[in-house]
């Protein structure tokens, strides 16, 4: 497959996304005295869950207009899937709607957020896999290397979590913390696994299916206790950077989808240019085919020229 | 000789494909200086976050504001046990935060459209020493932290200067 990028092209890329990772960060370390509105979580959460929607659709859209990538199928399902789940989560939260089920919101509080966080990374993850199959890249060896560490890892993350104090303070968290590691490992993998493919020279959608991946992975970071910020800042800017993360993507889609009506169009463009080459073409033998039998008429018998004169005025007419 | 003088400035007028060459590289160089940096910024404000020295040093100053706010109370607190009065200075409103209500430093200062407190720190042994101040807020004669009559015999001690969103108030029902 033929290169589209420079790697001029390619590493502006990759200054837009650690420039923006760097502005974000800038952000998330400002932002200590800022007024934050009190239902921004929850608002926020409500946006990204539209927004997740109209990706899911939208992606589902684009791989039945051309199917080329069943990676965009997967996203769409996964997505689509994800924006039920972020609307159950939001349900759940809001005292409204309380009676709709049967668990109190404290209850569920984490877990209820994380389904859709770990659903996600998981839909990430298997999208850059089959991408791999698709491609028909033999690159078993990588994927098992990459599988079996990220089993080692969650394995580890369960261990540490579960039998040690690292995370005291945290006991009613701890179903979310490993969770939620285990995703952020999910998440690493699918970039580590991008970047490896080098499919910013070949595709504009994977720009902008990593800057995704980036902003997942520091919503991922931000939602740990990892970090030493109050713990409503840190859902804040968690919840901010899964909406940048959806939203990147949606532009993605968008691009993608614009990029594919513009070759379209071009496609159009060319074919009817070719027409127009093959009519003049047509009308040059014709004109060629006519002044042939014009000489061939003018140099047969006398006799002849009127059956010959007829057969030029039946072909004339039907010109 | 004059020739070669001639073909010399030609090759210098017309740009060849080295120098483009050269160009490209040159901005391919200032493209990944720029990654570079980024990314090192990426990785120092991970770090800062990791660490957060300005959230360490509000919080600092937080709990002196929550010292000061208390001492300034406790004080309030023993006048009325002594004299049995709330002093009128202290202005009466239902917010804390308002024009009026910040308390004047003690010392030669202007205490107009201020609370002046001096009741508290003169005479008596056991009164202040001098009016604690907020530790960033710079006003040439308030202290930063207000003071509020609600009524009923409630006072409230306030330090809106808070940092990172806190919220520090204290009161007590002197009767």
């Amino acid at each position: 497959m033929k290169k589209k990028f420079t790697k001029q092209q390619v590493r502006e890329k990759e200054l837009v996304i650690l420039f923006s990772l760097f502005v974000f960060l800038l952000f998330a370390y400002r932002s200590g005295n800022f007024y934050w509105i009190k239902d921004f979580q929850l608002l926020i959460d409500l946006f990204s869950c539209s927004l997740a929607f109209f990706i899911g659709v939208l992606a589902t859209v684009r791989y039945f207009t051309k199917k080329t990538n069943v990676n965009y199928l997967l996203l769409g399902l996964g997505f689509i899937s994800v924006s039920f789940l972020d609307a159950f989560h939001i349900l759940h939260s809001l005292e409204v709607f309380s009676d709709l089920f049967t668990t109190q919101n404290l209850s569920m509080f984490p877990s209820s957020m994380v389904l859709s966080r770990v659903f996600l990374a998981l839909i990430f993850f298997l999208a850059w896999l089959i991408t791999k199959e698709e491609k028909r890249i033999r690159d078993i060896k990588e994927r098992i290397a990459l599988g079996s560490l990220l089993l080692a890892i969650s394995v580890f993350t369960i261990v540490i979590v579960t039998f040690t104090n690292f995370f005291a303070g945290f006991e009613s968290y701890q179903f979310a913390i490993y969770m939620q590691t285990i995703a952020l490992m999910m998440y690493l993998f699918t970039l580590i696994g991008y970047a490896r493919e080098e499919g910013m020279y070949y595709r504009s959608f994977d720009f902008w299916l990593m800057f995704s991946v980036v902003f997942s992975i520091i919503s991922q970071i931000f939602f740990l206790p990892y970090l030493n910020i109050e713990y409503e800042l840190m859902l804040n800017l968690s919840t901010l950077a899964k909406f940048i993360s959806y939203f990147v993507l949606l532009i993605g889609f968008l691009c993608s989808i614009y990029e594919m009506y513009k070759r379209e169009e071009q496609i159009q463009k060319e074919l009817e240019n070719k027409n127009f080459l093959i009519k003049l073409t047509k009308q040059k033998v014709e004109e060629a085919y006519m002044v042939l039998r014009n000489e061939k008429w003018k140099i047969s018998k006398e006799s002849k020229k009127k059956t010959t004169d007829k057969i030029f005025r039946d072909i004339l007419r039907k010109k | 000789m004059e020739e070669s003088q001639i073909c010399a400035n030609t090759i210098n007028l017309v740009p060849s494909k080295r120098l483009k060459k050269k160009d490209s590289k040159e901005r391919l160089r200032l493209t990944e200086f720029l990654l570079i940096l980024s990314a090192v910024g990426v990785v120092v404000f991970l770090v800062l976050l990791y660490i957060n020295p300005s959230k360490e040093a509000a919080q600092a100053r937080n709990l002196q504001r929550s010292a000061d706010t208390a001492t300034i109370l406790s004080y309030v607190s023993s006048y009325f046990d002594s004299e049995k009065v709330i002093p009128e200075q202290i202005p009466n409103s239902k917010n804390c935060v308002e024009f009026r209500n910040e308390i004047c430093k003690s010392g030669p200062y202007n205490c107009k459209d201020l609370v002046n407190m001096s009741f508290l720190t003169k005479e008596n042994a056991e009164t202040l020493v001098s009016m604690p101040t907020d530790p960033l807020h710079v006003s040439i004669n308030g202290t930063g932290y207000f003071i509020s009559n609600e009524g009923e015999g409630k006072i409230t001690v306030c330090a809106p200067y808070a940092e990172r969103n806190e919220k520090i108030s204290f009161f007590k029902y002197m009767y």
